[in-house]
């Protein structure tokens, strides 16, 4: 595989070993969700647990740090989260996430999430920035039990700091839901070069730079989490966004194209604290980033 | 197949006389002309050009190159089907390919298309999606249309579809829709010479036209079904 070509369907390049991150969440209604496992190498750094003002007892905030100062080529990342019965987790990051210029080859950066019954996962890391000749393959795979609830977030933007309009190779995204029982649910599987996003075709990016994907995974009751994500859809304007049922019933989703990433930032949050409070009974409180 | 026989059943698939209802659907094109990111024809074939290359391509060539490639497996045709229609995310994007994917199923289990009757007693017993891009490669399977010349089709569909609805809107007349029509097909030509990914890895990318379809749901002074 050559460094800017896009990764043939379906290959996954060896990485092997152990995942870099591998934590285990454990709660019981009434008493704080703790840390139960915790394996944590470079180059990431995991915060302890805190349990914010404001928020329903239970909940446990969990920052995920970068040592490294984000994704580099030759990166294979792996993260193993799982929320046992009835926990209930945020889990972030501390800023965005640059992926760095490549030279050759590519970065992996693969995630595994595992809700448990009754458990209640927020995963949303802030956005990745892709420099220019950046090539990530970026993986999400949730296993859901019917009486989870998981809120996950995907975003990311461009950026050339040498401001010389060079934009990113390209990007290969796969969201994928599971059941309990490993039947797929629903995919959110992309690729993209950053010459499409520059392109400006109407129906693929237009002039919106940005892209960011809530998805709320609810099958106990997907007609509410759309609901509440409807609640906050903006007027079309320097951000344009949707929001519609996921198949395989298991909830809903927002995707949002902006042109400006304090707006695409700010209407995420507001999707996130639309849910909050009708599947936890508070809004979230103020994140110190 | 004799030529002249191919000829007159990709005609006969091809024309919009054939009766799949694919005529209702815009894909997204409505709510972009109604907020203002679709204004004159050059916009119409730069939508087209998109959704072939960021969907076409990676998803629905794929899909019914994997259909026509399994033939009457049916239970490997269900397959895919699953996979299609649980990476279409948007939900008039999955309603509709399903819609014309069924009445599409419907006309070729009456005309007696081979495979055709068995998978839409599937499909109405809920054990398949019957997702179009499926039945399409299902359909130029038994009628031996050829894999290229069926993938073509999908091709054409999707782009005549939104020629269609483009004039119905008044954004274009019969013959700049023609000359768009007529210019994709180097791009088709291009797109169509790489492998297509498997059904287990569909992909695609054209978030303005899936955002547009889904506040199409909510929206008012609906004229297409997307």
């Amino acid at each position: 595989m050559t460094g800017d070509r896009m990764l043939e369907p379906g290959v996954v390049s060896p990485g092997g070993g152990q995942p870099q991150v591998d934590i285990g969440f454990a709660g019981t209604p009434g008493a704080r969700t703790f840390l139960k496992r915790q394996r944590v190498a470079y180059p990431f750094h995991l915060c302890r647990a805190l349990h914010m003002p404001g928020d329903p007892v239970e909940f446990c905030t969990v920052y995920l740090q970068s040592c490294s100062g984000g994704i580099f080529q030759a990166d294979r990342l792996a993260l193993n989260i799982a929320a046992q019965q009835d926990a209930r987790v945020h889990l972030t990051t501390a800023a965005s996430t640059v992926v760095h210029t490549m030279n050759e080859g590519h970065a992996e950066h693969v995630v595994r999430l595992d809700a448990g019954p009754g458990s209640y996962v927020e995963y949303l890391p802030d956005p990745l920035i892709l420099f220019p000749r950046a090539r990530l393959r970026n993986a999400l795979t949730v296993r859901l039990d019917p009486t989870a609830s998981v809120v996950l977030c995907d975003s990311f933007l461009a950026h050339d700091p040498s401001a010389s309009d060079a934009t990113f190779d390209w990007l290969q995204s796969d969201t994928q839901v599971e059941s309990a029982d490993g039947a797929i649910l629903a995919v959110d599987r992309f690729e993209v070069r950053g010459s499409d996003v520059s392109s400006g075709d109407v129906g693929v990016h237009g002039p919106f730079a940005m892209q960011a994907t809530l998805m709320v995974l609810h099958p106990a009751a997907p007609e509410r989490a759309l609901d509440a994500l409807r609640g906050v859809l903006p007027e079309p304007g320097r951000v344009y966004a949707g929001a519609s049922l996921l198949p395989g019933g298991c909830g809903a989703w927002m995707r949002v194209v902006s042109s400006d990433a304090v707006a695409l930032r700010a209407l995420v949050r507001d999707g996130w604290a639309a849910i909050r409070t009708p599947l936890t009974g508070t809004p979230p409180g103020i994140r110190r980033k | 197949m004799a030529e002249i026989d191919h000829a007159f059943a990709l005609l006969q698939l091809g024309d919009s006389f054939f009766p799949s209802g694919a005529a209702s659907f815009s894909w997204g094109l409505e709510t972009l002309r109604a907020e203002g990111h679709i204004r004159r024809a050059a916009d119409v074939e730069a939508f087209i050009a998109g959704q072939l290359r960021m969907r076409w391509a990676s998803f629905d060539r794929a899909a019914v190159i994997a259909a026509y490639r399994v033939g009457t497996d049916l239970d490997a045709l269900a397959e895919i089907d699953r996979h299609a229609d649980a990476a279409t995310l948007a939900r008039e994007a999955r309603e509709g390919g399903r819609r014309i994917g069924g009445a599409l199923l419907k006309v070729h289990a009456e005309m007696g298309t081979a495979g055709a009757a068995a998978y839409r007693e599937r499909v109405v017993a809920g054990e398949a999606p019957g997702q179009l891009v499926c039945i399409q490669g299902l359909a130029g399977a038994a009628l031996g249309l050829g894999e290229v010349t069926t993938a073509a089709l999908s091709a054409y569909g999707l782009a005549v579809g939104i020629v269609g609805a483009a004039l119905r809107m008044g954004v274009l007349g019969h013959v700049d829709g023609q000359k768009i029509l007529t210019r994709q097909r180097d791009i088709v030509a291009e797109l169509a010479q790489a492998e297509p990914p498997s059904p287990d890895r569909l992909h695609a990318y054209t978030p303005m036209a899936e955002i547009a379809m889904m506040r199409h749901e909510t929206g008012s002074g609906r004229l297409f079904a997307s």
